[in-house]
């Protein structure tokens, strides 16, 4: 191994060099504590305790049906959003597209401290307003069900106004002309979505799916915030079970094999989108 | 036809109705209640008559228990956030250039890595971070928080730079060199003033980032003095007294600062996002 000196670059020298700064900390404070982190927990049954907790199986559903369910529906959301926004001229979508944006815009725990006291079982305005229409109150933050419809709609109302900017975003760079001859051809709305938005924002709208899956795979603070687990640890989602191990249990190294269960199939994930996407850039 | 017509119009009209308020209220509900009196939280009614600024007169004089250092938290969340831009850019800038402009060995691996750390959840890297930041003594400080919070924001800026630079012709580098200008010339008095509106992003989206986390500086952080106004008004969460008008006043003026910066930076924010969505 030795490199001739004519081999010596001067922008190979330097970008490297260039780079160092966000290799090291990688290096120190994501690589380094991951590699402890898998030799400590080789070093115990902590795995076996883990999946013989009934607590991890319910977390594993929950975040299951928590991504299935919230993903989707904003992904869908925001596709129709980022059309309406497109498409139509009147004045209620330029109201609409000046605040969209907001939820986005709000910190989560300013939200979440909202929302939490409009689903209040007694005193919550939605509550209120249930029982101004004639229907009953739901018990929302003190039963399983009406605690997950609470994560995922509240999912829902924060990132929808991302994703739908990337749509937006990506149906301006839709050939114009394109919409311009279907609509002399006379096609209705739907078949301009199908023959032309749909193919040009298909790749987006699964990669967008996938990546979001990804991250909400490992969203911690609204299910955090929001349930906190409750009611009675039936809401914990993968993320926050560990935390609690961790942190609330004092058992580190049982959050610790939870987390590192779930490492190595996310990263399978990502390394299939990065494969998938990669070469399309 | 008209009928249809009719219809679709009326259709959109009330979607979007809906959709406005569903998208507003949490928002609106939380003014409401910071104006309400205590008396009156648990009274609900859709609209406030009588507009109280007790709220805010508590939490600015930090007259209650769980706003005592209001002040305090708020200017640690200022002073974490700040420090995380000024970090992220430090990083950024650099790594964006070399991706951007310089050949060298394993430039494809580093921009894989890259990406890969910004699609990771951060979150599931908690608890390694954790004992990390324990052996080194470090819990409770607000540099630990700083240092994650740079990690995560990196990719996603260095990856911003890039893409903004590759609109810069790499010509004006060549003829710089040609010139006679070093590579580092380059870098500060050409480089970096043009992509000056590719920082301004990267810096408005480290500070929404930092102005949001909860996680690392929860976990990291437990001196009352030291924590963050997010996790301070976590905190609010698990008590049973239910000041809800103060809460909501708190989470209110939190809100402020990040509303005002989406709006300052908006151009610069969808630019960036638009890049990253039409170049997928």
């Amino acid at each position: 191994m030795s490199y001739k000196s004519s081999n010596f670059n001067p922008t190979n020298f330097l970008g490297l060099v260039f780079s160092l700064p966000f290799l090291i900390i990688f290096a120190a404070f994501v690589v380094y504590p991951l590699l402890y982190s898998a030799f400590v927990v080789s070093s115990g049954d902590y795995l076996s305790r883990v999946m013989n907790d009934p607590l991890f199986w319910r977390s594993l559903t929950n975040t299951l049906i928590y991504v299935g369910l919230a993903v989707n529906i904003k992904m869908f959301l925001a596709l129709v959003l980022s059309g309406l926004l497109t498409f139509t001229q009147f004045r209620i979508v330029k109201v609409m597209s000046y605040l969209y944006l907001l939820p986005w815009a709000v910190p989560i725990i300013a939200g979440v401290i909202s929302y939490r006291w409009m689903l209040q079982k007694e005193w919550g305005i939605v509550n209120k307003f249930l029982s101004d229409v004639g229907l009953q109150p739901v018990n929302w933050l003190g039963s399983y069900e009406g605690a997950m419809v609470a994560l995922i709609s509240f999912h829902v109302w924060k990132w929808t106004p991302l994703w739908t900017l990337t749509f937006y975003a990506a149906r301006q760079g839709i050939d114009p002309s394109l919409y311009e001859v279907a609509k002399i051809d006379g096609a209705s709305r739907l078949k301009e979505f199908l023959y032309i938005t749909w193919p040009q924002l298909k790749y987006l709208y699964i990669f967008n799916t996938m990546l979001s899956t990804i991250w909400v795979t490992g969203e911690f603070d609204i299910p955090y915030l929001l349930t906190r687990g409750e009611p009675g640890e039936t809401t914990h989602m993968l993320s926050t079970l560990g935390f609690r191990y961790a942190f609330v249990l004092l058992r580190i190294r049982e959050g610790l094999s939870l987390y590192l269960l779930v490492i190595p199939v996310l990263l399978i994930f990502i390394i299939m989108l990065l494969r998938v996407f990669g070469g399309r850039r | 036809m008209m009928l249809r017509r009719t219809l679709l119009v009326v259709l959109v009209h009330l979607a979007c109705i809906l959709l406005i308020v569903w998208i507003i209220f949490p928002i609106y509900w939380m003014i409401m209640v910071s104006l309400k009196t205590s008396e009156e939280v648990f009274n609900p009614h859709y609209i406030v008559t009588n507009p109280s600024p007790e709220s805010y007169v508590t939490v600015l004089t930090q007259g209650y228990f769980r706003v005592m250092y209001f002040w305090r938290q708020l200017l640690n969340s200022v002073y974490v956030a700040a420090l995380t831009v000024l970090f992220t850019l430090l990083v950024s800038i650099f790594a964006g250039y070399a991706l951007s402009r310089l050949r060298f060995r394993g430039k494809t691996a580093i921009s894989t890595l890259t990406l890969g750390t910004y699609i990771f959840p951060y979150a599931f890297l908690s608890i390694p971070y954790f004992i990390l930041m324990t052996m080194l003594n470090m819990l409770n400080t607000h540099i630990s928080v700083i240092i994650a919070q740079t990690i995560f924001v990196s990719p996603y800026a260095i990856w911003l730079i890039w893409e903004y630079s590759r609109s810069i012709p790499i010509e004006i580098d060549e003829s710089a060199l040609i010139d006679g200008a070093g590579r580092a010339t380059i870098f500060f008095r050409m480089f970096l003033p043009l992509s000056l509106p590719a920082l301004a992003a990267v810096g408005a989206y480290a500070f929404l980032f930092s102005w949001n986390q909860y996680l690392y500086p929860f976990m990291l952080l437990s001196s009352e003095t030291d924590l963050t106004l997010p996790v301070a008004m976590g905190f609010f969460l698990v008590t049973d007294e239910a000041p809800w008008n103060i809460f909501m006043a708190t989470a209110t003026i939190y809100s402020v600062p990040p509303i005002i910066f989406y709006h300052l930076f908006k151009r610069y924010l969808i630019a960036g996002l638009a890049a990253a969505a039409v170049k997928r």
